[in-house]
Order: C-alpha cells, then structure tokens, then sequence
C-alpha cells in the first residue's frame, strides 16, 4: 500500500493478469482473458476506483467486465465493491456464486467464509473455508483466513489486505482530512447516532487518553473527525460519551423497529475488532434479556464487546452495549431515531411476510451504524 | 422450418428475418399460425432472493438500475407471460443449482428446485453446475427423496416448504433434459434428451444439452461415469428421430453461450459483434450453432451469465451523450445451412426472462417466425407487486427458507422433559397450549406490564406440531426454530380487565353455539385457573366451577402468592363485579375465532410479542435449570375438566 504510485500500478496490473492466468477453471478461459486488453483495462479501472472508495462506479466496471468474460476476477471485484457500497446481501449472494464457480483458487472461497463469518453464520464460514481450502491447499488466502479466524472478531492483515485479496473495505476518502492518519489506534466500538451526526462511544476509551484526536469510521470505511459534544450526565452515569462528527455520515435509509424489544426478543450486535485498518465489522446475535435491577439497562443475552450496535430484528438500531461490570453483556436502549434527513436508498428491499429476523439483512443495516473508534496519540 | 425457408432464399433473410419469416408464414399456409409462447431463464443458482440492481443496458445509469430477481417475482413474471397466451412452455438453460447462494445450497438446492416447480418450468437442460455433487443427486433433485448423510436423513433436507407435503422433497416437476451426457454403465443418456410439447396438434421437441467441456469444470467425482459429447453432433443426431415423430418445430436448450462484443452498451436485447469473441474470433456457440441441423429453429443459451438477443427481434443500442440511442438490426447466428438462427440468453440468477412468441404452421407444423423479448425481472413493477401479493404463494416459501438460514433457528431456548403436543385431552387443553399461556402470562404479569393474572390462548394458534418435532428424544432441546414453528404468526399480547360475568361468559363463549361461537374452541389456559365444563349441558351453560389461585408464573417453578378463590360455582358466578387482568393475543383481543366478548375487555394494554414471551419464559428451564416438566405439580395441570 505505500508503493510509489506508478510501481503500485504496475504490480496491479501484474496482480490482476496473474488472477486472470489464475483462472484456469474454464477451459479456454486464460487465453481468452489474454485476448481482451479492453476487458483487462477496465479491471484495471475498476480496481482504482474501488480503491478510492467510489463503490457504484467499480462496481458498474467490474459488472461491465464482467459481461465480456465469465471469470472469478471480475466477480471478486465486483463483490467487494457491493461491500464497499453496503451491499452486503447483493455481495454474498454473488460470492456465493464465485466461491462455487471458480474453485480452482481459494479466493472466491475465503472471501465468501469471510463474508458468512462476518454475518454471523460462524459454522458455515468454517465449513465454506474448509472446502476451499480442500480444493486450494496451500493457498495463502485460505491459510491467512483461517489464522484470522482464531480472533472474534476476525481481523485482516497481511495477505487479506492486498488489494486483490482484501477482506476489508479500502478508505472511502482518502486525501481527505477525515481521514484518520496511519499513526491511530483502535480504542473501542460505538455507534453512530442522531442522523450521523454524533456517535455514542464508551467513556472509558476516551478517558484512557485525554488528549487524543479522535475519529470514527464505519463498516463502509467512511471516517469522520470526532470531539467529545458534550458532556451528558445521564449517558455518563452509563459509561457514554456522545461525539460530534465532522463530517456527518450517512446513515442508510432507516428502519424502523417494528415493535420494543423485549426480553425473549431476537437480537443483535455489530462489532470491531482490535484493528486500527478499515474493517467490516461482525455480527453476534442472541436473545435480548430483562432489565438489570430498577435501571433502564437490560441483559444482552449474548456476547458483544462494549461500545457495539444493538440492532432488533429489523435491523433498527435500538442500542448500545455497555462496558461490563460483572461479566454479564448489558445494553442500554436507545430513543428510537426518526428518519434520517439525508439517506442512502435501500439497495435491496427488506423481505417481507412472517419469518424469522435473516442476518444478512441485519448486517447490512448495521454496516453503517458500527464505527471503530481511532485515536491519535 | 428447413422446407419453408429454403424456398425464400438467404437474400431476403438477410434484408429482414421478421419480414421473411412473416412472408413464409402467408406464403405457406392457409389457415391461421398458432402462436406459441416460449419463455426462458437461465442460470438461476437458486438465488430465490434479489441478487441486487440490473439495468437494461450500462447506459442506464448504476442509481437508476432496479432491484431485479428473487424467486417470487420470476414466478409472477412467468405467470403474466403464461396469461398471455394459454399455448406456452416454460423451459431453462441449466444450471438452475449449484454455486447457491445460503438459501438454497444449505438444504441442498432444494428449495430452489420447489420454486421453480411453482414457477411451473417445463423442461430445463442440464449445466456444468448440475453435476457439482454428482449425478445421482441430481437424479434425486429430479425424482425427489430426502438427502442421505452417512445412512440418514440429513437434518437439512426435506424441509420441504415448498413440496406437497411438508417434511418431504417432491423433486422436480419438469424435467432435466440431458441430450449429450452419457452414463457409460449403460449407454444412455443420464436423463432425457428432450422433452415434447404439443399445442393444437403441433408438436414442438426441446432437446435439452450442457457444455461438452462440462467435465473440465467440474470435480472429477461429479462427473464420474458419464461421457459428455458434441453438441452439435447431438443435436443433428436426434433431428432424424424427432421428425419420424412428426416433429418439425425444435429448440435447443444449450448450456454454452457467448458474449456480446464490441460496440457493447451490453442491452439485454442487443447481439453486439453477433457474439463473436473480442478478437473476432468464433465463440463457443457460435461454433454449435454453425453446425446445427437447418431443422432447428431456436437456441435458448447460457452459462455466460450475458444477456443477449440475436434474433429478429435484435436492436443495436449506442450512448449517445448519455442516452441509449437503438436501432432495430434483426439478425442471428448462422446455422449449417447459412441460415440465421435466433440465439437468446437471459443474463442469470434469475435477473431476466426471455419472452418468445413461436409461430407455427399447422398444417407442415414447422416455425414460421420467431419473436423473442428479454425482459428484466423488475422488482418495482407495481402489477407484478399486486400479482405476488395476491399469490404468496412462493414469497412465503423464500421467507420460509430464509428464516430456516438463520443461526438464531438452532440456538436452544430450553429443555423439555416430554413432549408437548398440541393434541388436545378430551377436556379441550394441549399440553402445547398450557406451555404458551403461561409464557404469556408471564410476559405481562408484572404491573408495569399489564399487572395480568390470567392468560388464554386460542387452540388454533397452537400450531402443529407443538414442541414436540418428529424425531426427538427426551429430555429435548428445544430450538428457536421449534418454537417459531408452533407461534409463527407474530401476534403481540394484550391485556384487559374483564369481570367475573365477562370472564365467565368468555368460558361459555369457547362452545359451539353460545354467542355465535360456530364451533368448540376450548382455550388453553394459564396456571392458576381451573375450571369444570359440561359436554352435555346447554350452550351457554356448560361452565360448572370455576377458581383462580393467584400464581406468580414469573419464577422458575412458578408459586402460588395467593389463596384459591371461587369464581363460578353450580355455574354461577359469585361475585359479579370482580374483575381480572387478562391475557390474550391480538387476534382474539379484536374478536378473532368468535370470541366477541374480548371486545368488551377494559384498560387494554399492549404487549410483547408471543414468540418473544415464549422465548422469555422457556429461558427458565435452559440448562442448567431443571427441564421442563409437565408433570410438576407446580404447573397445576390439568386445568381444564370435562364433566360429563
């Protein structure tokens, strides 16, 4: 990543014709690959722009290479561009795909377990590794992801954050002084509130270092500077900080929750891991439990690290965890927030009829809502 | 359609193919065309869900592109086609399993396979990814039966929300066509080469191939013990056969396909570059088509995932300043004779559909012309909206499958030491039914809650086949998912305040002709009440005894906190103005299953949600707690008597 610029291209390029001779699964398909300058230039295009974070833009290149050849590189780029723009649903689907299409390396494989571990689906992300590793053994992308697995949740470094086999989202803003500087650390979850405006972290992150700048960044890799807004007694008395974000984030179009959560009710959480990288978050989930004592603080029912999105079962966002007293995962609800003043339209509709909450749903709702919290100190 | 073409010469072919194939149509027959409707996807890889936004072309800009897809929205477009025309044939390009997404690969393509029964498919040829777990569950996706895992049912298989009946697989309705896949052990095809339609008289032949390279992309296992051969060769092989059936009218189900090239805005009707490679030269079908027999009239491709139209129907799009500029081009791929051959392909997973109108002559029962369309499978189409909203028929199959995905469907809420059935005793009460009142009772016990101190549920709400899964032994885990399958419906609880006489009169209300009850709907009651009932007293007077004993159900076992009082005795009740919190779901609480007398309730409050008050309750008999027990005493059952 800190390669000159002309050197950096030059190993893309490379990366990507070595993807494509990678590609041996359909016959005819290297040569084929081989004949298309046009197809490899807008790969090419396509990566650049994912990398400055414009999702729609790769997303419709890597689509449009896609239509000149059936191959696993365009797929995979296409698939993290979904992921870039918050399209999870659309992402897994299509790695789904890949991962069974295009066996013949472990990407496509270890990209999909990574997305299903994310997503909360932990014994099938293992089982889906397992298998592509099998039909890939010895490659380096399955090895790296099954090292990263050991961690809840899972972190990506090394290999998994080479361009071609990222299992991150790149920076969406990258120049820009919202992004934070490489010298951050990870301190903690929070969550992003109040129309994206402000984020909820945890007190004793920040208390830990006084001085520090501070930012957020989200599942999307958008970051933001934050200060502390003010100090909130009650949220205080919680172990909650409130911060003002420079710029807002955009939060996607909102769902409301259709009904309280209440103890019994289906829920969820999005977290980080201790990576101070852009990362996708993971999702737990669990049943929501009763109210601790008098307080308005409830039981989570599950394990979340603190500072972590509570989502309800239509992925609203109903809380945060809070930091742990005695062991026990606790969460403190949160106002229902009215419709966001700017938003992201749904990529996909909800799905609808009597069932039970989906996980890919809930992560995509959350995606935007889950912030790692950096500071620079 | 080799005899009537032949007559009109590629000269004119290549001036207009829809103008030729009108004017053989006028030229050759003397009573009026049938027109057939033929209509194909491919490709699908059981994506049942929308795999995301797809546009007409790439000139369209990303924003503006539809959510397109999903199983319930190609079942509404296919049945909007069907309606146009009664005379259709719904046919697939293969690969409709395989490389699938969670929904579908988990219950092995299953589900995929029972929604395009309800999409009504025809006939499907056979693609590379059909072979992916081998060809004998392939034939088992075809003839139906439940998954084996090392000698037993896999848990999951048979879910079978969209079979017949539900804990079994149907297999397929219609049927994989497998012209060029041998099984060597036997010298013939592993399944049918191709399938026959007939409409008016007229028969029309499918022949139904995947790839011959299909064994070069696919795990050796998959594959073992079949040849795959050419094709062309295939086809050409099989025309002779047709024909001595009187067939004239044949279409192609290949699973091989192209790409179109440039000058490429890639419009799901355009056929840039007439789907020659980039370098110009030849794609895969190209050099099938090429080889075909003239005798056949139309090839429904695949396996690219591109959509294309080269037919009379072709148009070639530009961007023009930002606008998709198009221009009609009929054309198609040249077959052995030289003559142009329409070629379609429907993108994938389920993103398009490819609308046909097929023209035969009834009395040489060829095709005369070729019509097809391809059309986005638009998720924002406000009819089709209407349509699936009438027929939910397969959305509620997806939202099925989809819940099954969920990891939260295995998580363990308890542990039951025996089953509980919803079979009711002779006295109306289900051990199911005892279970649900008191979870929610407990729901809405404390006083910030509702302060109840009765619930009801209504039997029929109690849903097969209560907690007690074929299958399991006891003592039992009970799932999240077992519990969804006995309260589905989402209802929340209310609670009211009733008198004595509203609370006696609901008892009465529960029989066959008291207050317009139409039948018995005994209601499954929480603990702490207790009552007698007469089978052979007058409507409206078969409640004998009835008592209450305040129970704290919020504690695991429950505890009675108060003494028993009488409420009804000799089938008078003691105390008329006495009033009681009471329990109840929406459904009842708004009059449902003829209980009007809920109507009346006062001080109404709402509620959690059932499932949810369930959950809450069973989290008392989680390990390490003691399972639970129907038996204990503390759970006072039996509540209900039956006198005779």
């Amino acid at each position: 990543m800190s390669a000159p610029e002309p050197l950096r291209r030059a190993i893309l390029a490379a990366a990507i014709c070595a993807a494509c001779l990678a590609a041996q699964a359909h016959g005819d398909e290297t040569a084929a690959a081989a004949r298309l300058p046009q197809r490899v230039a807008l790969l090419q295009r396509a990566q650049a722009e994912l990398e400055r974070g414009d999702a729609t833009q790769a997303l419709d290149d890597f689509e449009r290479a896609a239509m000149m050849l059936h191959a696993a590189d365009a797929e995979l780029g296409s698939i993290r561009a979904a992921m870039q723009g918050g399209q999870y649903r659309r992402a897994l689907a299509s790695c789904a795909h890949t991962a069974g299409e295009h066996t013949d390396d472990a990407d496509g494989g270890a990209l999909y377990a990574w997305l299903l571990r994310v997503g909360g689906q932990g014994e099938l992300a293992a089982r889906m590794l397992a298998s592509a590793r099998a039909n890939a053994p010895g490659d380096p992308v399955g090895a790296a992801v099954q090292a990263a697995f050991n961690a809840t949740p899972p972190v990506a470094s090394g290999v998994l954050l080479e361009p071609l086999h990222r299992m991150a989202p790149w920076p969406a803003e990258p120049g820009s002084k919202a992004r934070p500087p490489a010298s951050v650390r990870f301190v903690s979850n929070g969550v992003l509130v109040d129309d994206g405006a402000a984020a909820l972290v945890p007190l004793s992150a920040l208390e830990r270092v006084p001085h520090a700048r501070v930012w957020v960044r989200n599942g999307l890799g958008q970051a933001a500077r934050a200060e502390v807004d003010r100090v909130d007694a009650a949220l205080a008395a919680r172990g909650l900080a409130r911060l003002k974000l420079d710029p807002p984030l955009l939060i996607a179009a909102s769902r409301q929750g259709g009904r309280t959560p209440f103890a019994g009710s289906p829920g969820f959480a999005m977290q980080f891991g201790d990576t101070s990288a852009p990362a996708w978050p993971m999702l737990t989930q669990g049943f929501l439990g009763t109210l601790v004592g008098d307080t308005e603080v409830r039981k989570l029912g599950f394990a979340s690290a603190s500072g972590a999105a509570v989502l309800d079962a239509q992925g609203a966002l109903i809380g945060v965890t809070l930091a742990s007293t005695t062991g026990a995962a606790t969460w403190l609800p949160l106002p229902v927030a009215p419709p966001p003043a700017v938003a992201v339209p749904p990529q996909l509709p909800s799905h609808t009829g009597v069932a039970l909450p989906a996980p890919d749903e809930i992560y995509e709702s959350g995606l935007r809502r889950a912030l790692q919290v950096l500071v620079d100190s | 359609m080799t005899a009537i073409l032949s007559k009109l010469g590629r000269t004119l072919l290549a001036a207009s193919l829809a103008t030729s194939f009108a004017g053989g149509a006028l030229a050759q027959t003397t009573t009026a065309p049938i027109t057939v409707k033929i209509i194909g996807f491919n490709d699908f890889h059981g994506n049942l869900q929308s795999p995301g936004t797809f546009g007409q072309n790439t000139v369209v800009p990303a924003a503006r592109r539809p959510a397109v897809g999903g199983a319930e929205y190609i079942a509404a477009y296919v049945a909007r086609l069907k309606a146009q025309n009664p005379l259709n044939a719904v046919v697939g390009g293969g690969d409709f399993v395989g490389a699938s997404p969670l929904i579908s690969a988990l219950f092995f393509d299953e589900p995929a396979v029972e929604a395009m029964n309800h999409v009504g498919v025809d006939f499907t040829s056979v693609g590379n990814h059909e072979f992916d777990k081998g060809s004998a569950e392939l034939k088992r996706l075809q003839n139906g039966g439940c998954k084996l895992t090392n000698g037993s049912q896999d848990p999951n298989s048979c879910k079978g929300l969209g079979s017949k009946v539900p804990g079994t697989f149907d297999g397929a309705h219609f049927k994989w066509l497998s012209a060029n896949v041998i099984e060597s052990s036997t010298g013939r095809t592993l399944l049918p080469p191709y399938g026959i339609k007939s409409f008016n008289g007229v028969k029309v032949a499918f022949i139904g191939m995947t790839l011959k390279g299909t064994p070069g992309i696919v795990t050796p296992t998959g594959v073992a013990g079949l040849t795959f051969q050419d094709e062309a060769d295939t086809v050409n092989a099989l025309v002779p056969r047709l024909r001595a059936q009187g067939i004239e009218a044949i279409i192609v189900l290949v699973h091989q396909g192209g790409f179109q090239s440039s000058p490429n805005v890639g419009d799901i009707n355009g056929c840039d570059g007439n789907l020659h490679n980039a370098d110009g030269s030849k794609s895969d079908i190209e050099n099938i088509v090429n080889r075909l027999d003239d005798a056949v009239d139309l090839v429904i491709s695949a396996h690219t995932h591109a959509a294309y139209n080269c037919s009379a129907n072709t148009v070639d799009v530009k961007n023009v300043g930002g606008v998709a500029v198009s221009t009609a081009r009929p054309t198609g791929l040249a077959n052995k004779a030289g003559r142009l051959i329409p070629v379609t392909s429907a993108s994938a997973f389920g993103r398009i559909v490819t609308d046909i109108d097929l023209q035969l002559d009834p009395k040489t029962h060829d095709v005369i012309a070729v019509a097809p369309t391809n059309w986005l499978v638009d998720r924002t189409d406000p009819a089709i909206n209407a349509a699936i909203a009438a027929d939910p028929t397969v959305r509620n199959i997806v939202a099925g499958y989809n819940s099954l995905v969920s990891p939260l469907a295995s998580a363990v809420v308890a542990t039951l030491a025996s089953p509980l059935p919803n079979a009711a005793s002779s006295a109306g009460e289900m051990p199911a039914g005892d279970l649900i009142a008191d979870a929610q009772l407990a729901a809405t016990q404390p006083a910030a809650l509702g302060g109840a101190q009765i619930a009801f549920m209504n039997a029929g709400g109690v849903r097969n086949p209560g907690f007690a899964p074929a299958g399991a032994t006891y003592p039992y885990a009970l799932t999240y998912g077992d519990a969804f399958t006995v309260q589905p419906f989402g209802n929340s609880l209310v609670t009211m305040t009733l008198t004595a006489v509203q609370l006696k009169a609901l008892l009465e209300q529960q029989f066959s002709g008291c207050m317009g009850q139409t039948a018995n709907r005994v209601l499954q009651s929480s603990n702490g009440l207790k009552y007698s009932w007469s089978a052979s007293a007058p409507a409206c007077s078969k409640v004998i005894d009835a008592t209450f004993t305040s129970t704290d159900v919020t504690r695991t076992p429950p505890v009675a906190t108060g003494p028993t009082e009488t409420i009804v005795s000799g089938g008078v009740v003691l105390h008329p103005a006495k009033t009681y919190r009471v329990t109840v779901n929406n459904f009842m609480a708004t009059g449902g299953d003829g209980f009007a007398t809920l109507l009346g309730g006062t001080n109404v409050l709402g509620g959690a949600q059932d499932i949810d008050a369930l959950v809450a309750y069973l989290a008392g008999y989680q390990t390490p707690n003691p399972a639970y027990d129907p038996s204990q005493p503390a759970l006072g059952i039996p509540r209900v008597t039956l006198l005779p």
